[in-house]
């Protein structure tokens, strides 16, 4: 049958079209970045090793998240956006040289940890002064027209996208899926009700 | 064209089915299983069943970009931008490059297409659902539209045939709202879901908390082991195609029961633009079709043509259908041809988080849901506007992407991530969209594709109705959830949706009683053209605000069955 064939069986796998796959070969087979420069590229694996270093399961370093976070940055961001994220790597190191006079990824873990710290703070006040800037749209037509047109604009902080693709990248990887979480392929039957087990991970998807 | 007569036969068939989505299938499956030679016509692609899932058992690491839509896709796939996930990597492949197939939008419908063999059977949400008595008799008693002419006994008989050969998963709730059928085992609740049902039952009496009727087998039989297909193996990726032929699809199950018989023939790359027309026999005879590789024109004939190519097209094409006897497109006497364009209205409901529970989780990924069925202007009720909706929806615990909307980073926020979140539950509504002269699709006078085809023009929007009815939609479920228990209870209301968000488009070549005010007679042929037959959702009356595949299933082999008969007697 069918289906009792396919079950060790591999499928076959027509080439996606290039377009879909040709950064991410790309950056397989050169083993260098597709977007970011090579000291970018660094920065942002130690990024996020911080924001999810290895623990009792490896880190985001392992997971070669800084790669994944390369070919989406190239492929699935807009220009604006892209040189939001350029500019954060920047804001990175001069937050860095102002603090410990040493480029970022020359840091230690703590001193890190304090960098982050500023940039989650700075995304966060950015996001409310957007919140705030909406605000005043909505209190009137007046304010509305007195208000400048940039406090409106809404647009992610670079610590809201280097968050999200570095959980994204990590928790999507097979480290992350197979260690940090449960993954299994082929569930086989549902349960609706079952007894969380201590320790137990949750399901990768 | 210049054929000689041997040519002329190799393309002369019993039957020509137009389009190999679901109802496609149907047509093809039981009329050639009724004896009928017959060749089903697909514009798009060949998709085999297994072999063409390209991403069918991805790992998630598997996808370049991790599912995100990339800056060029988004660009190129403007219509399905407006979804939100069909242009996702997963399974963009089976659907359509907007800027390659462009359409025209006077106001907006969104428009969303699967241009290969097995058509959006593919990629369809599987929800089956019967209609009810009422739904089919809403137009007349409340004298809105035209009337369907048939009545839901009419159509039981075929729901049971359908539903036994796809398969359909669920329960006898036995709720005259929503007529039981012919079904597998239901899936499960989870332990959230099970309260919630109970809670909401127990607050509002007429309200049920039912579980998602599906057409997964869950406990395959003969029939379906027979043609490959096994049991739901709980992997929610079923959009990509299924391996395990487990959801109902034409590759799963119509398409390998049409080929057993040895009387099919498949052409896929065939785009049909017309029907041909004989003035003297007052029939079709053919159809004409343009490759859409080698924009080649060829003509195949046939006794009986169904129009299966879903709403839109199946409409177009008959608008393309011109002779002196339908100037205005084939069957089309009645200027009822490419209107009331109707959808099911969607993105209100709610969402909240719940408290507790946090020793209970599940197993597997259940690509189905909860189901709330209709209730309002339904057993005493009476609102301001008329018809209906129903929820779906669904309890789960928070995954790791919790973390984007959490403060922090760093080793103990990692671990966090690692163990499930707390339960969240939300339900969505779909509502019946009545049938409006005024939202039509009409034919571009003088825009056309790359194959010299004509470009659709939508001119459509929801009506008052429809709006009047959202307000209930999304102030309901707040109060259901409220009800049940959840916390933070959001609702929502996005009104920046267009008719077709559903892909659920019908109405554009409606059935009904009367030649003057309707495309298709009872039987679903054309009243000025017998043997020509559409069982898509262009043939609907009304909307109602179930699932329409199901119904669509039904028509279909109600209607190959009348024509097979009708053949026989010689009446076509």
């Amino acid at each position: 049958m069918r289906v009792a064939v396919l079950a060790g069986a591999t499928l076959t796998m027509p080439a996606l079209a290039d377009t879909l796959e040709a950064s991410a070969a790309r950056r397989t087979l050169t083993g260098k970045p597709v977007f970011l420069t090579a000291d970018q590229d660094a920065t942002v694996a130690e990024l996020a090793e911080t924001i999810l270093p290895a623990t009792k399961t490896p880190g985001a370093k392992a997971a070669k998240v800084n790669e994944i976070i390369d070919v989406i940055l190239k492929d699935c961001y807009v220009p604006a956006d892209q040189q939001r994220f350029i500019e954060g790597l920047a804001q990175t190191n001069k937050l860095s040289q102002d603090a410990y006079g040493k480029a970022f990824v020359q840091l230690d873990p703590e001193q890190r940890i304090e960098i982050v710290k500023k940039l989650e703070a700075d995304a966060k006040r950015q996001l409310e002064e957007m919140k705030a800037g909406r605000t005043a749209t909505t209190a009137g037509a007046q304010a509305d027209a007195q208000a400048p047109k940039a406090a409106t604009k809404r647009y992610s902080p670079f610590f809201t996208i280097l968050k999200d693709l570095t959980l994204t990248g990590y928790f999507t990887s097979e480290i992350g899926a197979t260690q940090a979480l449960e993954y299994v392929a082929v569930p086989g039957r549902y349960d609706g009700c079952v007894p969380l087990k201590p320790g137990q991970k949750a399901w990768a998807i | 064209m210049n054929l000689n007569i041997d040519a002329q036969k190799d393309m002369t068939y019993d039957a020509i089915v137009v389009g190999s989505g679901i109802s496609g299938g149907w047509a093809a499956k039981e009329l050639t299983q009724k004896g009928l030679r017959v060749l089903m016509l697909e514009r798009g692609r060949d998709v085999k069943h297994i072999e063409g899932y390209p991403t069918a058992t991805n790992n998630p690491w598997d996808f370049p970009h991790r599912g995100r839509i990339t800056t060029q896709a988004a660009e190129e796939y403007w219509a399905n931008m407006r979804t939100g996930y069909t242009a996702n990597e997963e399974w963009r492949h089976f659907f359509e490059n907007d800027s390659q197939n462009p359409y025209i939008e006077k106001r907006k419908v969104d428009w969303i297409r699967g241009y290969h063999v097995g058509g959006r059977s593919l990629m369809w949400g599987r929800q089956s659902y019967r209609w009810n008595p009422e739904d089919f008799m809403a137009n007349a008693k409340e004298g809105i539209a035209v009337d369907w002419p048939i009545r839901y006994e009419t159509l039981a008989p075929w729901y049971n045939y359908v539903e036994g050969f796809a398969g359909i998963s669920g329960a006898k709730d036995g709720l005259d709202v929503l007529p039981d059928g012919n079904y597998l085992p239901p899936m499960q609740m989870n332990c959230v879901e099970k309260e919630v049902k109970a809670r909401i039952e127990k607050k509002f009496g007429k309200r049920h908390v039912i579980m998602g009727r599906t057409a997964h087998l869950t406990a395959p039989k003969q029939q379906h082991y027979d043609l490959g297909r096994a049991a739901c193996q709980f992997r929610n990726q079923c959009m990509r195609g299924c391996p395990y032929g487990a959801y109902f699809s034409t590759q799963s199950a119509t398409l390998p029961a049409a080929m057993k018989t040895g009387k099919l023939t498949l052409r896929p790359d065939s785009i049909v633009s017309e029907v041909i027309y004989d003035e003297k026999k007052g029939k079709a005879t053919g159809v004409r079709v343009v490759d859409q590789n080698t924009k080649q024109v060829r003509e195949y004939f046939a006794r009986i043509i169904f129009l299966n190519a879903s709403a839109f097209p199946s409409t177009s094409i008959l608008m393309n259908s011109k002779s002196s006897r339908f100037p205005n497109g084939m069957g089309n006497d009645s200027d009822q041809l490419g209107r009331n364009i109707m959808d099911h209205h969607l993105a209100v409901g709610a969402s909240g988080s719940w408290e507790g529970m946090e020793d209970q989780y599940y197993y597997g990924r259940r690509a189905n849901g909860i189901y709330i069925p209709r209730y309002r202007n339904w057993a005493g009720d009476k609102r301001d506007y008329v018809r209906g909706f129903g929820y779906q929806g669904g309890a789960g615990r928070e995954g790791w992407n919790r973390g984007n909307g959490m403060e922090g980073f760093g080793a103990a926020f990692k671990d966090s991530l690692s163990q499930p979140g707390s339960w969240g539950i939300s339900i969505g509504g779909f509502g019946e969209m009545l049938p409006d002269p005024n939202n039509r699709m009409t034919l571009s006078p003088d825009q056309k594709d790359k194959w010299g085809l004509p470009l659709i023009v939508f001119d459509a929007a929801y009506g008052e109705n429809e709006k009047k009815m959202r307000k209930d939609m999304m102030n309901d479920a707040v109060e259901m959830l409220e009800a049940a228990g959840a916390k933070n209870v959001h609702g929502y209301n996005d009104e920046s949706k267009n008719p077709g968000i559903g892909i659920h488009e019908m109405g554009t070549a409606r059935m009904g009683k009367d030649p003057k005010t309707s495309v298709l007679n009872a039987n679903n042929q054309l009243h000025a053209v017998k043997n020509v037959f559409n069982t898509d959702g262009a043939c609907m009356t009304s909307a109602s605000c179930v699932n329409p595949s199901l119904t669509y299933m039904a028509l279909t082999a109600r209607a190959a069955d009348f024509a097979v008969k009708e053949m026989k007697k010689g009446n076509l």
